[in-house]
């Protein structure tokens, strides 16, 4: 199964390896079936000589060579995936095995043709065999016994032999031996690969620490490789000639070379110069590094200049010069911003992240070793060493703003390895806000951790101190708002935020601390407390209002109690100004203070009730009551039914105040207002704002509004006799205002017994009373409506004196007797007719005189009275014509004294009439047509007449 | 434009109407009553006798308005003095507001402690109560006025007017023969009493008291009326018509009918002459 893997993986990189490199599987593939092709034609011949036979051998070396590159092939292939180090023989498996297959088919070879001409050359191939895919140590030997075999000099298998025992020699550092057979080696000019033989003995000196020779041996591969004939390694000449001129010890020559043969030396001249700095040539470097400078500034080969820099800062940190190596850094800084600015320039900035790097080193080395000084040198430390640790950190900022806030960290850090707290409180605070603006929680923590220390110290000057342990507390609950360190940090920010008064951000703490940590609530509580204390001192109530809001709407869910108490404490302190000022006498003033806390959205409902109600109470000392009634409805509608309540009493005498005020209309509105928002309670308030209502209806004559008060509050009354009060006062203004209308509407509507007795009487009264004959019709048709027995009798008497009166006006006009001719026995006739009349009249209506009905009594005494008087003096002046003097002075004294009978029964009426008034002092109206002058009434009036009073005389 | 002068017409007419007489005495030594009130002090006295404060004076000089909002506003200082309220149902009285007049007056029985306010609260409360033409009642209040306190004079006066009103011209006489008025020279005094003996039927009597009035007040609409009857009694009918052809109209309605009455008694007398 895992080969079945290994044959599928293989199959699939196999075709991956295709497509991205056809030609080289081709070529492998190619060679090997050639090999394939001929080793299976050798193999089939019949009669295999040496001669065959090596041929095989040099095919099999080849199979080997080919099966080595396959397997070396996969094996990097491998490599690029996967750490196969450790396993790499078992990649060359089939190498190996192969190799021995070819090691003992030579070896077979050998045995089989000890003498055989080839035998050197199977030898020589077996070595290289053995070399590079073998781990027999044959090499050697074989290359020895090739040697010995060929005994001609000048024959190219000895050459080859020789030189690759050279090779060998010197792949084994074995200089000495390898030197010997270089310099064989390098006799066969015809060699193309000559200069290479030059240049591996040169290093051969060179290790051997034979400069000279070693400097002239590659000066020599150089100027070989110069010629056409020989292969050309002059690259690898130069990269290496002149560090055989630092080991050399001769550095200047180096340059010198570089300088004269080579038209662009610096690739190898800043090798060179890392070389020689390695080599301790400090002043030689420098020359060198200068001199490729120059060809750089000459040149402007810009393309070298960021490998040069690095050059330069290798340099100067070998030697430890820091401030060169700063410096450099700072001319760093300045040419990858211009590489950034000027692209046109195409300015090489591949080394960048090795120069971040190099500069972050050393910053590191520095700031580490500042501190350790600062230790070891009891507190004192170099201030240019430390600038230009401060600058690292600059031009690292510079060039790499992606760890800015590591930098900037690193900066505070070292401020404060030299104690430079001042400086380091800032830089970590910059760290911070850094930190924060690329999310970076790892150096928030350390910068805030540090400046949390730094500000435990109590190092620096007490207020800047607690300015910085302000921002570390307030970042660090903001950064972790639920963390271990902020749970402590709240109530200490919230602390130092209290005691100087900030009481804001005290607040702004605190609702934090709340929303990380409400397990803490009762703290909280107590902390909440603090500030509205603080609010309280200072009188600051728009804050306390704001907080009362919060309260309400549940933070620190402070309990119903506390929240009044606070709102409680705001009225208070709001009303006391405004309430100085009424007490001051400036109540105006007052009232629009009050009225300015109402209308500022700020404050709860209760400190609105309140504060309207203030001004309602103002207003009301300032006689305004209209303005106290709007400010009283507004004050009412902001409150709770608690408050409603509680206020009562207080509406109430403010109710009454009003009307006290003469603003009846308004009094009427504000009874009517809180007798319908109370209805239910029915308390001896309800009953007193009913009777508010009705009696200010009354006394502003709106009979309609007390009338709507009686239907519609009737219900709301604790003692109904209150409603029967109204309903009397209701009905005592229409008799007072002698409105007939109102006051049967009333009576109909209301219809008790008492009052249907009243109205009858006040009917009557009006009939005699009022002048008005539509009236009087009104009435006696009202009168018909009652039914009742009594009025019955009235309206009969009434009519009864109509007819009278009437019947009185025809009997008065009547003439006794107006014959021409006296006729004694007509005139008696006469006489007798007219007295039998007013016999009649008598008898019909002499009843009236004692009606119950005062007026009509009193009238009709009085038309009896005129009755007589007008009978008594008709019969006393009766003066027959055609009656002679004697008799007729006879007729008359007899007639006068008839007459005076009639007359005196008038009189009799008259006093007893006088006498009945007089005794019961009645005052009707019928009394004032007795007591005329010419039958003209009095012209005193009592009314218009009276007095009325404002002192008495002891004033 | 007819119509419209019409409306104008009937307007002032409405203006110049008035419940009550006029009645000032610019002589104090004629105002027998003068220290009980001020309702028939004229200006002149007003301005230089009258001891009581603004609010109350301003009232009877006709600025009702003012003066009540100036009781209003010294509501809080004032509300507990003696007089406040009372002084201000009489404003209400001038102004002819019988209704809070009313109110007021009830206010004072109820505020007040001291009999005197009570009984000057009930004597105008009595007045208040003819107006409602509530006779019987109006009576009680001032006998009750009178009882609380006996020597004051206006509450006699007034009830004898109403005596005088209804017919009962002895008791009007017995009230006003009173230890109280004794030795008076008061205007209104002495016209009820000649009143009451004119229409007692004692002209004699009547004469007397008429003489004691000053001249002047015979413009008087009410004086004017009454002595024009006193007159036409003696047969004097052409000085009669000069007396009411004098008289001031106090356009008092009941008032100007008996007036009217009389010119026309006087001019059917005239021409039967």
């Amino acid at each position: 199964m895992h080969k079945l893997n290994v044959v599928i993986l293989f199959s699939l990189f196999s075709t991956l390896a295709q497509a991205s490199a056809p030609k080289a599987l081709d070529r492998w593939t190619v060679l090997m079936t050639l090999v394939s092709k001929e080793m299976k034609i050798l193999e089939n011949a019949k009669h295999k000589g040496p001669e065959l036979k090596y041929r095989m051998l040099e095919l099999h070396s080849e199979r080997l060579k080919l099966l080595h590159e396959k397997n070396n092939k996969d094996f990097m292939e491998k490599s690029k995936t996967a750490n196969v180090s450790k396993n790499k023989e078992s990649f060359f498996q089939e190498t190996r095995e192969y190799y021995q297959y070819t090691k003992q088919f030579g070896n077979q070879l050998l045995k089989e043709y000890p003498d055989a001409r080839r035998r050197a050359e199977v030898l020589f191939a077996m070595a290289l065999n053995s070399r590079d895919y073998g781990r027999d140590n044959i090499t050697e030997k074989y290359l020895l016994e090739t040697i010995f075999l060929v005994k001609d000099p000048h024959h190219s298998l000895r050459h080859h032999a020789e030189t690759a025992l050279a090779d060998f020699y010197y792949n084994e550092k074995r200089f000495q031996d390898a030197i010997s057979y270089y310099e064989k080696v390098i006799t066969k000019t015809e060699d193309e690969w000559l200069p290479k033989h030059y240049f591996n003995l040169s290093w051969c000196y060179l290790k051997v620490r034979e400069f000279d020779k070693a400097i002239k041996a590659i000066r020599d591969s150089y100027a070989l490789s110069k010629i056409r004939q020989y292969v050309n390694i002059n690259d690898q000449v130069l990269d290496n000639i002149g560090s055989f001129y630092v080991y050399a010890g001769r550095p200047l020559e180096g340059l010198e070379f570089y300088l004269k043969n080579e038209k662009d030396p610096i690739p190898y001249l800043m090798p060179m110069a890392k070389k020689t700095s390695e080599k301790g040539h400090e002043k030689e470097t420098e020359e060198i590094l200068e001199a490729t400078q120059k060809l750089v500034d000459k040149n402007d080969w810009f393309q070298y200049q960021e490998e040069l820099f690095h050059s330069y800062l290798d340099f100067y940190r070998h030697y430890n010069r820091f401030s060169d190596h700063e410096q450099t850094s700072r001319s760093m800084v300045a040419y990858y911003k211009k590489a950034e600015t000027d692209k046109k320039l195409k300015l090489k900035t591949d080394l960048k992240e090795d120069s971040i790097e190099k500069m972050r080193t050393l910053a590191g080395f520095l700031q580490v070793k500042l501190a350790k000084n600062m230790k070891e040198d009891g507190g004192s430390y170099k201030e240019q060493e430390m600038t230009i640790v401060l600058n690292f950190f600059n031009h690292l900022i510079a060039l790499d703003p992606s760890h800015k806030v590591e930098y900037l960290y690193f900066r505070g850090e070292t401020f404060y390895s030299v104690r430079r707290f001042l400086d380091a409180a800032p830089a970590y605070i910059d760290c911070v806000n850094e930190a924060k603006l690329v999310k970076n929680d790892d150096y928030s923590h350390k910068a805030l951790n540090s400046l949390l220390s730094l500000t435990g110290m109590e190092v620096i000057e007490k207020t800047l101190n607690t300015k910085y342990l302000v921002f570390a507390y307030s970042e660090h609950i903001g950064i972790w708002p639920r963390d271990e360190k902020s749970e402590l940090i709240y109530p200490k920010l919230f602390e130092i935020y209290r005691q100087a008064g900030l009481d804001e951000k005290a607040s702004i703490v605190l609702r934090a601390y709340n929303k990380s940590y409400p397990e803490h609530l009762t703290e909280q509580q107590t902390l909440m407390t603090k500030v509205l204390d603080l609010f309280i001192d200072r009188k600051e109530t728009k804050k306390l209002a704001s907080w009362i809001h919060e309260f309400k709407s549940g933070f620190l869910s402070f309990s119903k109690e506390t929240i009044e108490k606070t709102e409680i404490t705001l009225g208070n302190m709001l009303f006391l100004e405004y309430q100085a000022l009424a007490k001051q006498g400036n109540k105006a003033a007052a009232a629009k203070g009050f009225e300015s806390i109402y209308e500022n959205p700020l404050y709860t409902a209760k400190v609105k009730s309140q504060s309207a109600f203030f001004a309602a109470l103002t207003y009301l000392e300032l006689s305004e009551t209209e303005k106290s009634y709007h400010w009283q409805v507004l004050a009412f509608e902001s409150m709770t039914l608690e408050e409603r309540m509680s206020k009562r009493d207080e509406q109430l005498k403010m109710t009454e105040r009003t009307y006290k005020l003469q603003d009846f209309v308004t009094s009427f509105k504000m009874s009517g207002f809180f007798l319908k928002q109370f209805c239910s309670l029915k308390d001896d308030i309800q009953n007193r704002f009913y009777e508010v209502a009705v009696m200010t209806a009354l006394v502003e004559e709106n009979a309609e509004g007390a009338e709507n008060v009686i239907r519609l509050h009737s219900n709301c009354l604790k003692k109904p006799e209150s409603r029967e009060n109204a309903l009397a006062q209701l009905y005592s203004f229409f008799e007072k205002t002698g409105d007939f209308r109102g006051l049967r509407l009333h009576v109909h509507r209301y219809p008790s017994e008492e009052f249907k007795n009243q109205y009858r009487f006040t009917l009557q009264k009006w009939y005699w009373e009022r002048s008005s004959l539509n009236l009087k019709e009104q009435i006696r048709q009202e009168f018909k409506a009652l039914k009742n027995p009594e009025v019955m009798v009235w309206l009969k008497e009434i009519e009864d004196y109509k007819n009278a009166d009437k019947l009185l006006s025809e009997l008065k006009n009547e003439t006794i007797w107006e014959q021409l001719v006296f006729d004694g026995e007509a005139y008696n006739k006469a006489l007798e007719n007219h007295l039998l009349k007013v016999q009649s009249f008598k008898q019909n209506y002499q009843h009236l005189t004692s009606s119950t009905q005062t007026d009509l009594a009193i009238l009709s005494t009085r038309m009896f009275s005129s009755l007589y008087l007008n009978l008594g003096e008709k019969i006393s002046n009766i003066k027959p014509k055609g009656m002679d003097a004697e008799t007729l002075k006879d007729f008359s004294a007899a007639m006068k004294q008839v007459g005076g009978q009639f007359l005196g029964v008038s009189r009799q009426f008259d006093s007893q009439l006088v006498k009945a008034l007089k005794e019961k002092e009645t005052l009707a109206w019928g009394s004032r047509s007795i007591a005329s002058v010419e039958q003209i009434e009095n012209p005193v009036f009592s009314f218009f007449t009276g007095l009325t009073m404002d002192k008495s005389r002891e004033d | 434009m007819k119509s419209i002068t019409f409306l104008f017409l009937l307007l002032l007419l409405a203006s110049c109407s008035s419940s009550r007489i006029d009645r000032k005495i610019d002589d104090v030594a004629l105002d027998s009553l003068a220290d009980e009130t001020y309702l028939r002090w004229g200006e002149g006295r007003l301005k230089k006798n009258a001891k009581s404060e603004y609010e109350v004076i301003g009232c009877y000089q006709g600025e009702t308005t003012k003066t009540l909002k100036s009781f209003k506003n010294e509501y809080l200082s004032k509300n507990q003095t003696p007089y406040y309220w009372l002084h201000i149902g009489n404003c209400y009285f001038i102004k002819e507001n019988w209704s809070k007049a009313e109110f007021f007056y009830r206010m004072t029985m109820e505020e007040t402690k001291e009999k005197t306010i009570k009984s000057i609260a009930l004597n105008n409360l009595g007045l208040i109560h003819f107006k409602y033409e509530q006779w019987e009642k109006g009576k009680e209040l001032l006998l009750e006025s009178m009882k609380i306190a006996p020597k004051f004079k206006v509450p006699r006066y007034n009830i004898s007017q109403l005596y005088l009103q209804f017919g009962l011209f002895d008791k009007a006489i017995e009230v006003l023969n009173d230890s109280a008025f004794k030795g008076h020279k008061d205007i209104d005094v002495n016209f009820s009493l000649a009143n009451a003996y004119l229409y007692k039927g004692d002209l004699k009597t009547s004469a007397s008291y008429f003489q004691m009035i000053p001249r002047d007040s015979f413009h008087r609409e009410d004086i004017a009326a009454t002595y024009a009857l006193f007159l036409i009694k003696n047969g004097k009918i052409k000085e009669a018509k000069e007396v009411m052809d004098d008289r001031e109209r106090s356009g008092v309605l009941e008032l100007t009918t008996i007036s009217q009455k009389i010119e026309k008694m006087i001019a059917l007398r005239l021409k039967e002459e």
